[in-house]
């Protein structure tokens, strides 16, 4: 059982080491076999990896798109352990990431990932809304 | 004098260092007069929770004990495979040794030296197991990889006997024609080719539980720093944490390295 894929005019992915781009009309793919696949929806680019959570599902993917995903894990536990020390909250996420990564089902480990960026973004709004929340208050 | 001018970059690091200082200082109040719940009693949840995560860390510590039995159990299978392939090469010394003489009482001596060694063979293949499991015996390991269990490596043995996957039959006729001998050294050829790819098999097998082994150790030591944190933990103070993270691997060599480790990976193309 493959992947579908259904592809916008223009629209990129990555397959294996490569990328595909899809020609000016909509497309549809049957994909099967054991690469690593990334839509362009779910790609990060190291500039839009601007947080913590963001930096982590950016290594993720790197290991997942990489030949030798071993070569991230330094970078990966040096950003969890930061991260989980700045955030002990986060630990779910982050040993559900683990263990998705250590039972090698990369994909999945993106998806927490995602997961986990979103529960950074609604800490980082009460950060940052916080403050002036108890000023209006006063 | 002239001015000193910021970057768009700079300026909103700084702007989130002011903020982050802000959040600080809302922090250090609230603790100062008292208003923060601050005890186990007061904040049942987390409390649990760093105490799951004490819990977890022996799981995994646990799950690390099978995985170092397992690569011991791997090595000891590859260790006899090595010790094998010595005794094969030996006795295709001993087939072309009869090659070379129509003697045929040399030829027997030779072809009884042939028969000794595939008995110790199949002693070797029986001795090289630890803990009860034998993967020359065709006994097969599974060592758990995750907590949840549903992540496991299944190790298949073989029977490396040469009644079994080594298919050495004993010398015919003590090896008086040249067929007899050619026989065994047709056997002994096939053999060694399948005990190069069983150790093939097994090392990169080996090379996945090791893999494994350092990233669960990793999480383990991660673990143990989290649960000492987390009994402080409250989602204003994690939210300025965050912040304060977020600024400073801003200017941390982690996203130098980071963007450098893309460099290498298809996500170059990707701009």
């Amino acid at each position: 059982m493959g992947l579908k894929v259904e592809l916008k005019p223009g629209e990129r992915f990555i397959l294996g080491d490569c990328i595909v781009t899809n020609g000016d009309q909509r497309t549809r793919l049957l994909i099967e076999g054991q690469s690593p696949i990334l839509r362009e929806k779910d790609i990060m680019t190291a500039e839009q990896a601007d947080s913590p959570a963001k930096r982590i599902y950016f290594v993720v993917q790197l290991m997942y798109t990489s030949r030798d995903p071993v070569a991230h894990h330094e970078t990966y536990f040096t950003l969890m352990r930061e991260l989980v020390q700045a955030v002990p909250s986060t630990w779910p996420h982050i040993e559900a990431i683990s263990n998705h990564i250590m039972a090698g089902e990369m994909y999945k480990a993106l998806k927490r990932a995602k997961n986990l960026i979103a529960y950074e973004k609604d800490l980082l709004d009460k950060a940052t809304r916080g403050p002036k929340l108890k000023l209006a208050a006063t | 004098m002239s001015d000193i001018v910021l970057s768009s970059g700079v300026r909103s690091n700084l702007l989130q260092l002011q903020q982050t200082s802000d959040l600080i200082t809302s922090t250090q109040t609230k603790l100062a007069t008292g208003k923060r719940v601050n005890s186990a009693l007061d904040n049942p949840i987390n409390y649990f929770t760093a105490q799951g995560l004490t819990v977890r860390a022996n799981d995994l510590s646990a799950l690390l004990d099978t995985m170092s039995t397992g690569i011991n159990t791997i090595q000891a299978a590859n260790n006899g495979i090595t010790a094998i392939t010595k005794l094969v090469q030996s006795a295709q010394s001993l087939v072309s040794q009869a090659n070379q003489t129509t003697d045929t009482t040399v030829r027997a001596t030779l072809s009884a030296q042939f028969d000794s060694l595939r008995a110790q063979i199949d002693q070797l293949s029986g001795d090289s197991g630890i803990n009860g499991v034998n993967l020359l015996a065709n006994n097969s390991l599974t060592i758990t990889l995750n907590e949840t269990g549903s992540s496991n490596v299944v190790i298949s043995g073989f029977d490396d006997t040469t009644a079994g996957a080594l298919t050495l039959s004993a010398s015919t006729n003590s090896w008086a024609s040249s067929a007899d001998i050619s026989a065994s050294g047709t056997e002994l050829a096939a053999s060694l080719v399948s005990l190069r790819a069983q150790s093939q098999a097994l090392s990169s097998n080996l090379q996945t539980v090791q893999i494994r082994q350092d990233f669960t150790k990793a999480m383990i030591n991660t673990l143990n720093t989290g649960a000492d944190g987390l009994t402080l933990a409250d989602s204003n103070e994690e939210g300025a944490n965050l912040l304060a993270l977020q600024t400073r691997q801003q200017l941390s060599t982690t996203a130098l390295s980071l963007a450098s480790q893309a460099d290498q990976n298809v996500l170059k193309l990707f701009q």
